[in-house]
């Protein structure tokens, strides 16, 4: 499988702010591909930089092997773009929506047809074909947005946040039908401040802030990255500091906070952790209520890296 | 052709819109044809208007005055009293009473300020007609007297002055009178039907234009359309081609529907060359409207500051350029701005080729001066279009 996408030393300013700084990715074919960071972050721009949006200021962009550029007709051809923001004309309906964007591309008119019907069914849209946008509740339209951008069954398929402010219903429906394209062969690059969607469907991942590239890798791959392999947290009513330090001393505990009458375990890794913790309470005659252990998620990965939450 | 298609198709659904449109300009001219035929009726009764003068002064220039008014008009006998004035001129048994005053012949050998009054049929166009005639008559004695003549060579020399020149005033005063009472369908002299047709085309070509092409023209410049377009494999060079072809066949559908309509219309009394004449005059307006709905699609993002633009323009260039209201009836300065009005050379184009029966009576070098502002105008307004949009991009 070759490179979809090759992105080197990227940079690109906006006036004193510096959006993407040395940024670099590599894309393989027939990736779902995440690239997750809060807003702001540059994630939109490193789209626009790739498709020749935006003018950047240093930097190479190869797509297809080959670099973008506004004339590369034969690279666009299998290029299919969902940007953040909905972009279809008010006054066509669904169908002649899709049938607009897909005819850039597709100028045989019975291929076309075809394709606009099967991007109408893929969307879930056929109860709606004739509407406006205008009558369309947001998850729809953002599915109208989706649809005008894949019609025409592009390899490449870029997706800028496709499901923010859509209801969890609409959301699920996205992202199957994401997973479903990348299943016909489309490599996806999706963009996203959701970590769970993106650890939901995404085969790797890169962690963005304030224009750099983090960290890459699968989800496991991330997550190993930190110290924090479990967290276990306990309710406790009145644990005392002796208690507190023998814990702290149990294997592969590496901190301990007791905050609220809410004891948090953080652990690098090992198994086990969590029958030894309560074998040990019972030794101890500690009285707890609630326990529960959580695996580490893409926030403690960010918050690891960058001291901060992903989402604020 | 893709983005061709779209946006004739988003046309044709604008088309709703601008009915309005179509039905303003037929009240329009309906109204202005039919204002004229009455206005011709008026002027043929004009010729004589029964009046009276009530020569309180007892002066020979209150005589005088009366012989002045005899010459066109039908001088009949009334008392001098309020009630029998109210009366005859309720039952038009006169139309105009002036009043001399006691001691107007001495003010005017005194050089001094005296003013005639009447009475009148409130709101018409003989009284309107008398009033410019004794306006006339007055300055001009007082012209005589100011040069040394007595007051009885003075009044001589007023009669025979007034004498040659009420003829002439007869059509352009009751004609601005008619115009003063409704400025909106004024001017009407010999002009055929048609002209009144083509007066109006420019306010319809401009609102049309520019509030049904103009938003089209936005919507496909959306800056979120646009990168849609820009990402997609068709170059950005054929999609600008594409909406500059929708721009001309909206407007070559414009062109030819009103000038099919006024063929129609007006079959009898149009002539090949008139045809012709006509389609040119109304290309060049097309390409000024063409120009203007450019620049209006590159300068605002919102169809609905699009209709904004479109009334201030379509309207305001109408009356600026003498369309609504006749040019003959602006002040020196209002004259001065018209002329940096397209609407205003379009007139003029207009006025060039009225009642032509071949190319040989046209004012060639009058209509081809018309006709060549107004491309000047579509160019400007192209260029600065052209040049709003470079800004934009630039600064994106
Ligand atoms: N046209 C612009 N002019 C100036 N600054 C810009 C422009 N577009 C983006 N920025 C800035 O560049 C940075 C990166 O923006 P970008 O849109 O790429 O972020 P993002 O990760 O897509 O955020 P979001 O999740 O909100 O979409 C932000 O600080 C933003 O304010
Ligand atoms: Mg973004």
């Amino acid at each position: 499988m070759g490179k979809v996408i090759e992105i080197d030393g990227l940079v690109k300013r906006y006036k004193e702010l510096v959006a993407l700084d040395h940024f670099n990715l590599e894309i393989e074919e027939g990736e779902i591909f995440g690239l997750l960071g809060p807003n702001g972050s540059g994630k939109s721009t490193t789209i626009s930089c790739i498709l020749g949006l935006l003018k950047y200021d240093k930097g190479e962009v190869k797509v297809f092997g080959k670099p973008m550029e506004a004339s590369s007709y034969e690279s666009k051809k299998d290029i299919g773009v969902v940007l953040q923001n909905v972009a279809v004309f008010d006054e066509l309906n669904v169908e002649e929506n899709i049938d607009y964007f897909c005819g850039l591309y597709i100028t045989d008119k019975k291929l076309r047809k075809q394709y606009v019907d099967e991007a109408i069914e893929f969307a879930g849209l056929e109860e709606f074909r004739k509407f406006v946008p205008k009558k369309l509740s947001g998850g729809l339209l953002r599915r109208l947005n989706i649809a005008c951008g894949i019609a025409h069954k592009p390899k490449l398929i870029f997706m800028d946040e496709p499901t923010v402010a859509v209801d969890p219903q609409s959301r699920n429906k996205i992202l199957e039908g994401i997973v479903e394209l990348n299943k016909k062969g489309a490599t996806i690059i999706y963009t996203s401040h959701y970590m769970e969607e993106v650890e939901q469907i995404c085969s790797r991942i890169a962690i963005m802030d304030q224009g750099k590239n983090l960290a890459i890798g699968t989800k496991e791959q991330l997550k190993d990255m930190i110290k924090t392999g479990e967290t276990i947290q306990a309710e406790i009513l009145n644990l005392s500091d002796d208690i507190m330090e023998e814990v702290k001393s149990l294997p592969h505990v590496y901190k301990v906070e007791y905050i609220d009458n809410h004891l948090k375990v953080h652990y690098t890794k090992g198994q086990r952790n969590l029958v030894r913790l309560i074998d040990f309470f019972k030794n101890k005659d500690v009285q707890f209520g609630r326990v529960y252990s959580e695996l580490p998620t893409l926030n403690d990965v960010f918050l690891e890296i960058t001291g901060k939450e992903l989402r604020d | 052709m893709q983005t061709y298609k779209t946006f004739l198709k988003i046309a044709l659904k604008n088309i709703p819109s601008i009915i309005s449109y179509f039905i303003i300009f037929a009240i329009i001219a309906i109204m202005s044809t039919s204002q004229s035929e009455e206005n011709e009726k008026l002027i043929y009764q004009d010729e004589a208007i029964k009046f009276t003068v009530f020569n309180r002064d007892g002066s020979k220039t209150g005589e005088a005055i009366k012989e002045c008014l005899s010459e066109k008009n039908k001088y009949v006998e009334i008392e001098d009293n309020e009630e029998t004035i109210r009366v005859a001129l309720y039952y038009r048994d006169i139309y105009y009473a002036v009043v001399v005053p006691e001691g107007f012949e001495e003010a005017i050998k005194n050089g001094e300020d005296m003013e005639l009054m009447n009475y009148k049929v409130p709101d018409s166009a003989m009284g309107y007609y008398m009033d410019l005639t004794l306006e006339s008559y007055a300055k001009t004695l007082k012209g005589y007297v100011a040069a040394g003549y007595s007051i009885d060579e003075a009044n001589d020399e007023a009669i025979e002055t007034l004498k040659n020149t009420v003829e002439v005033n007869l059509l352009s005063d009751v004609e601005s009178d008619k115009t003063i009472g409704n400025p909106m369908f004024g001017a009407t002299d010999d002009k055929p039907s048609i002209y009144y047709f083509y007066q109006y085309v420019p306010y319809i070509f401009l609102a049309i234009m520019i509030s049904g092409v103009g938003p089209i023209m936005i919507t496909f410049g959306k800056s979120d359309i646009r990168k849609r377009v820009a990402v997609s494999s068709q170059s950005f060079k054929s999609y600008s081609a594409q909406m500059f072809l929708g721009v001309v066949t909206c407007g070559l559908a414009l062109l030819a529907l009103f000038n099919i309509l006024a063929m129609i219309l007006y079959a009898e009394n149009i002539s090949f060359a008139g045809i012709v004449s006509y389609v040119i005059i109304t290309a060049c307006l097309l390409a000024v409207s063409m120009g203007i709905t450019y620049l209006g699609g590159n300068l605002f993002n919102k169809t609905a500051t699009m209709g904004a633009f479109s009334n201030v323009v379509s309207l305001g260039f109408s009356f600026l350029g003498g369309i609504f209201v006749p040019l003959e009836f602006f002040g020196a300065t209002m004259k001065n701005i018209a002329r940096f009005t397209p609407t205003y050379w379009y007139v003029r184009a207009n006025e060039a080729i009225t009642g032509i029966k071949s190319f040989a009576d046209i004012n060639m070098e009058e209509f081809a001066l018309a006709c060549g502002v107004q491309l000047l105008f579509a160019v400007a307004f192209f260029s600065i279009g052209l040049a709003v949009s470079k800004y934009k991009r630039e600064a994106a």
